[in-house]
């Protein structure tokens, strides 16, 4: 679950940020626009796949999101970040038709990571495009995300292949889904709030068995492991006082994966509608309410570059399936600095679960700890 | 020591000397600092617009091209908009963003032609920066990206049009109106980007696609590569018709273009400042031989030769300083027009420039002010050095200067002849460097100056036995004191003389280019109706005509034949160049050649089977043969090498062109579009009319320029005059310097003569008389500088016409020797020296007999 609202600011920072110093310069000043109109998640709608797969222009924000972890034969450890954001510019009834193929009325970004745990390297790139004009853009059938050269495309039934370069890395990944669509939520509906359009139709894909190579500096790895896809879309997720968020997605080698997360307020409280999953090996599901799990930090680590001070290591109970992990980042600095500052890491697990001895991979996204997402935004 | 005092103290008193001079003859200094002034008030003039214009081209290039090292270019339709996503999509390393922009006008911007930019804010920032900054919020890029028609303008713009955000503009693009808003306003970062972005519509690629028609075509990428082998490596992976180019060959060329006129317009403006040497020259002159016995007397006192030469200088610097920065403020007021009729001129001629207003060049302030000094005390140096070198007692004696000075005529004769003969060999240098071209055309021109003290004593001799006979005693010796005074007078006539044969030699080559071009015309222009799309700017004759227009001449009654023109700029290794592409069967036959591989109709046949004419100025730009050359051209399907049938006479380009058969040049690129079409009617049938007639079918289709044969002509004359506006301006401007050098003489002269004209009028001289002797004097003197202008401005006109011209521009003009200009300038030669003969004159005869005597 990653609510990123107000994506617009990103937009606008991006297009500012990366320029060097300009000979002819100015600042654009134009009137701001009623941004509603939008279709809202207000109410559980069945998801149906491949159809759900692809893009949902009538909300305004969706993103597709692949984590993973991987290794080399010997042993060396990768974890990666490739994110394809889409934001709807108008509401559906003031979209006009227009005779340039690069009429847009649909914005895409993307951020790629690569943790390069044996090099103790981390690396972090965004890319903005039109949904138009073949740039950027999302299908269904057959499923493809892309933004540029950055891409993931369906080359078999549930079997996608992943490609980004940026620089000196880069990545060329198969992915094969080992269980299915697992919704989230409400069978797909998650809501974030107490109002029923603080919502998002969420599912994900907990378990890619991957394979392919890491590209660093000239030098192709090849490596195997496992993704997890998060697909979501929604027009307004955040309620008030909701700060960011630590969210978990975590895959055992005993097959179960878990997501949990927790919405922060500005009052250091945990709002009550954060909620998890437990997805066992069959790919059977058990919901998690807030309440139902813990999640307590073991330390913390402060940024040399932004400052920020997050949370490093985590003890995670779930008492009612026997659920006790220790969480520990594969490096401290998995931060990344683009349009905001966020934490966004592979993490290594140790523990328990129904009574066995358990290891496995994750991820953990930790939002609003530089700037409150709220505040900020 | 009282060395250290003395040194000090003395030259105090000298300066006092000096000054006091200035001041006791206000009307010398008056006129020698308005010598100055003009003189330099010209150079800045000019400068300031030339620098202008270059500036103007800098911020329109720089506000478009951005950061771009490279782009890939199209053909005259531009590029597949699949290009740009084939190459992201493949992966492309390097920044790149896509372009699509045309010229545009709108009532509401004041109809000026306006660059619209549509760009891709998405991949535009590390190209250029308009969008960015700040908080900017998206809801205006919102509109920006969605909204048909959204434009974003900058608030100088918006300002100057009292325009506000949400206000409906009405474009005209290829002469269709095409309806746009205001979608933001662009709040420059600093001075020079509100200049830049004066001229500059911004829209995202869409709208600018949807508004200039352009829909799936790009008109560039643009590129920022880290060098040559990323360059290499990219225009390997570009399919045919897709060119891979570095931006500085764009521009370059642009700037290679104006670069002659320029310099033709500086030299121009150089020749108003050498004719305000001679003047301060003559007035330093005379300041120097009133003072004579002063300075005799100073020396005998004890003051140096270097005191004596540090005296004149310093009051030369004096007036040189003065009159430069008052020549500075009017070449400021005169460069405001002469921004004007520069920039017109480029636009006519060259490019659209966008940008109207840039920054002050004090580069040129400085360069006026330091040019006035330098000419001031150079021409004092000699005579300071005059001064300064007379023994004691001899600068006592009255006469000696110009006994001294008639001995110099003849070696001042032979230096003259000795420049005309340096000029002519310093032109004679095969060498298309302007700035060696102008020398020597200066040392022709100095040359024949300095022969002016010789002409004019031998004129006068003949003029005293003539007048003489004619008018008696007056007559004689009014010739007579011309000569006695040929230190002087010979300056004066000189300096006039200059300025008038400028005038005689710009006249005729103008005179000769008219003439030229309108033989031209009558060659070239067959067609009895010609209907093309009104561009931007004369420079801009690119927009398409609508296909329906031409299927309607077609099928027009009266219409004989419809010959139909694609004019399009395509790139070259050597740069843009500007093709036309005909199917007129009889175009061989209708041009003109300046050398041509066989007959008219044989070079035609050559170009039906897919050879080229290249244009007069373009063959001389490329240094292409007369016979035997070839001209690549980047096509829709990779660069192709044409052999050139022909050189043709091409007056309406000095960029030059080339001509291709309409079926070969669509072999080459994919273009079907149309530029212009000639019609010709039927025998009997009635232009005007049917141009009436189309104008009231077509005008719903397309906002069109029909026009008679007759009106098309008329008008490329106004262009042509247009041109020339800056040149008359200029010329005017040097016959008034050199005005104000006669006149200065004058006075000098007869003030110093004052004591003489008392005693005439003693021994019984009438006013009557005194009238006449004076304007006898200096109509004679006036006369001399117009009958020696006459053959130094002929001697100018050709330079101008076979040297200047051609190495500038490339054209071959038929000299046409006309009687007018020659008698114009012996008038205004005449006219000028009477003029400024009244004024003494009038003072003489005013003055009482006595005082007159006395006053020496």
């Amino acid at each position: 679950m990653k609510t990123l609202p107000q994506f617009f600011l990103l937009l606008a920072l991006a297009l500012t940020g990366c320029a060097p110093a300009p000979q002819l310069g100015s600042r654009l000043v134009a009137p701001t626009e009623n941004q509603s109109g939008f279709a809202r998640a207000e109410a559980m709608q069945p998801l149906e796949f491949p159809r759900d797969f692809g893009p949902h222009p009538d909300y305004q924000t969706e993103w597709w999101y692949y984590t993973g972890n991987l290794d080399t034969a010997d042993g060396r450890h990768f974890g990666y970040q490739f994110t394809v954001f889409r934001r709807a510019l108008l509401p559906p009834a003031e979209r006009t038709e227009r005779a340039s193929g690069w009429a847009a009325d649909q914005i895409y970004f993307a951020h790629f990571a690569l943790s390069d745990i044996g090099a103790g390297e981390f690396t972090a790139a965004e890319r903005f495009g039109r949904g138009a004009a073949g740039l950027a853009g999302a299908q269904a059938e057959p499923y493809a995300v892309w933004l540029e050269d950055w891409r993931v495309e369906e080359t078999a039934p549930g079997v996608v292949r992943l490609t980004a370069v940026h620089e000196s890395i880069a990545l060329d990944l198969t992915l094969t889904d080992l269980k299915g669509p697992i919704l989230q939520g409400d069978r797909g509906y998650s809501r974030k709030g107490a109002e029923p359009g603080n919502a998002s139709y969420y599912y994900s894909q907990t378990r890619l068995e991957s394979a392919g190579t890491v590209t660093v500096n000239g030098e192709a790895f090849p490596v195997s492991g496992l993704s997890w896809k998060d697909h979501e879309y929604s027009t307004s997720a955040l309620s008030e006082g909701q700060v960011g968020w630590d969210w978990f997605a975590l895959q055992l080698d005993d097959g179960t994966d878990l997501m949990l997360y927790t919405m922060r307020r500005a009052d250091g409280t945990v709002d009550g509608f954060s909620h998890g999953t437990l997805i066992l090996a069959d790919g059977t599901t058990r919901p998690l309410a807030w309440g139902e799990y813990s999640i307590t930090p073991t330390g913390e680590w402060t940024s040399p570059h932004s400052g920020a001070v997050y949370p490093s290591g985590w003890q995670i109970e779930i008492p009612e399936y026997g659920v006790s992990l220790t969480l520990m980042p594969w490096q401290n600095d998995q931060e990344l600095r683009l349009s905001f500052v966020y934490w966004e890491g592979a993490v290594r697990i140790e523990g328990t679960h129904a009574g066995a001895a358990v290891t496995g991979n994750g991820y953990v996204e930790l939002t609003g700890y530089f700037a409150s997402m709220e505040g900020e935004f | 020591m009282n060395g250290t005092p003395r040194t000090r103290l003395f030259p105090r008193t000298l300066f006092n000397v000096g000054w006091r001079y200035l001041i006791r003859s206000p009307w010398q200094s008056l006129l020698m600092i308005l010598g100055i002034m003009l003189g330099v008030s010209v150079v800045v003039a000019v400068d300031v617009a030339n620098q202008s214009a270059s500036r103007a081209f800098d911020l329109s290039t720089e506000a478009v091209a951005g950061k771009a090292t490279h782009f890939i270019a199209g053909g005259p339709s531009g590029l597949d908009e699949g290009l740009y996503t084939d190459l992201q999509r493949a992966g492309l390393t390097h920044p790149a963003a896509p372009v699509v922009a045309d010229y545009v006008t709108a009532p509401e911007l004041g109809g000026v032609p306006l660059q619209l930019l549509g760009i891709d804010p998405f991949s535009d920032a590390p190209f250029r920066s308009y969008l960015g900054a700040g908080e900017a919020p998206l809801a205006g890029l919102t509109q920006f990206l969605t909204q048909p028609g959204a434009l974003v303008l900058s608030t100088g713009l918006a300002e100057r049009y009292g325009l506000q955000v949400g206000d409906a503009l009405t474009l005209t693009v290829a002469g269709q109106p095409r309806p746009a808003f205001v979608a933001g306003l662009l709040e420059p970062a600093d001075d020079l980007s509100r200049r830049g972005l004066e001229g500059l519509l911004l829209a995202d690629i869409s709208t600018a696609q949807e508004l200039t028609g352009k829909l799936g075509r790009l008109d560039r990428i643009d590129l920022i590569l880290p060098d040559e082998a990323a360059a290499e490596a990219l225009a390997a992976r570009l399919p045919d018709g897709a060119t891979l180019l570095p931006v500085a060959a764009r521009s370059g060329a642009v700037e290679q273009m104006t670069a002659a006129f320029r310099t033709n317009l500086t030299a121009l403006s150089l020749l108003a400042l050498v004719v305000g040497v001679f003047l301060i020259y003559n007035s330093m002159t005379f300041s120097v031989v009133r003072r004579r016995a002063m300075f005799g007397t100073l020396r005998c006192l004890g003051v140096t030769r270097g005191e004596i030469f540090g005296l004149v200088v310093s009051e030369a610097y004096v007036v040189g300083t003065l009159g430069g920065v008052l020549g500075i403020g009017l070449g400021l007021l005169l460069g405001q027009g002469a921004v004007r009729l520069v920039t017109q001129t480029i636009n006519d001629l060259f490019f659209v420039v966008t940008v109207q207003d840039v920054p002050l060049p004090w580069g040129s302030l400085i360069k006026g002010t330091l040019l006035g000094i330098a000419a001031t005390v150079t021409a004092a140096a000699f005579p300071a050095w005059e001064a300064a070198s007379v023994p004691p007692r001899e600068a006592l004696a009255r006469s000696g200067l110009e006994r001294k000075a008639a001995r110099v005529v003849l070696w001042v004769a032979a230096a003259g002849a000795a420049m005309i003969l340096a000029g002519a060999a310093v032109l004679a240098i095969p060498t298309r460097d302007l700035v060696v071209s102008f020398t020597g055309t200066f040392g022709v021109v100095i040359g024949c100056a300095l022969l002016t003290p010789l002409a004019t004593r031998i004129l006068m001799g003949w003029a005293a036995a003539l007048g003489g006979r004619l008018v008696g005693v007056l007559g004689r010796m009014a010739p007579r004191e011309v000569v006695n005074a040929i230190s002087r007078t010979s300056i004066a006539v000189a300096a006039l003389m200059v300025a008038v044969s400028v005038s005689i030699g710009v006249s005729l080559m103008v005179g000769s280019f008219r003439s030229t071009v309108v033989l031209w015309m009558d060659q070239i222009l067959q067609g009895d109706v010609y209907i093309s799309v009104p561009g931007a700017a004369v420079s801009e004759m690119t927009a398409v005509l609508d296909p329906r227009v031409v299927d309607t001449l077609e099928d027009w009654p009266g219409a004989e034949r419809v010959d139909v023109l694609r004019s399009v700029t395509v790139d070259s290794p050597d740069g843009p160049i500007q093709v036309g592409a005909n199917n007129n069967p009889i175009d061989g036959q209708e041009q003109v050649y300046y050398a041509a591989s066989g007959t008219p109709a044989e070079v035609w046949a050559a170009v039906m089977e897919g050879a080229i004419l290249v244009s007069e100025p373009l063959a001389r730009r490329l240094g292409l043969p007369e016979e035997g050359g070839t001209l690549t051209l980047y096509t829709d399907h990779g660069p192709v090498t044409f052999p050139v049938a022909a050189i043709y006479y091409d007056y309406a380009s000095s960029v030059g062109g080339a001509i291709l058969w309409l079926d070969v040049y669509r072999q080459h690129w994919d273009d079907d579009a149309l530029t212009a079409a000639a019609l010709r009617l039927d025998p009997g049938a009635d232009a005007d009319a049917i141009t009436a007639e189309l104008q009231a079918e077509l005008t719903p289709v397309q906002a069109l320029q029909i026009r008679p044969n007759r009106a098309l002509r008329a008008e490329t004359l106004a262009i042509f005059d247009r041109t020339f506006a800056i040149t008359g301006a200029l010329q005017l401007l040097a016959t008034l310097v050199a005005f104000v050098g006669v006149l200065s003489a004058m006075l000098s002269l007869q003030l110093e003569k004052s004591r003489q004209l008392g005693i005439l009028r003693a021994i019984g001289l009438t006013t009557r008389q005194l009238w006449g002797l004076v304007l006898l004097e200096t109509g004679l003197m006036g006369g001399v500088a117009g009958l020696l202008a006459m053959p130094t401005g002929y001697v100018l006109s050709l330079i101008l016409v076979y040297v200047i011209n051609r190495r500038s521009f490339g054209w071959t003009l038929q000299l046409q020797l006309v009687p007018e200009p020659f008698m114009q300038a012996l008038a205004v030669a005449v006219l000028a020296a009477l003029l400024a003969g009244l004024y003494p004159a009038w003072r003489m005869t005013r003055r009482n007999i006595s005082e007159g005597i006395r006053f020496d």
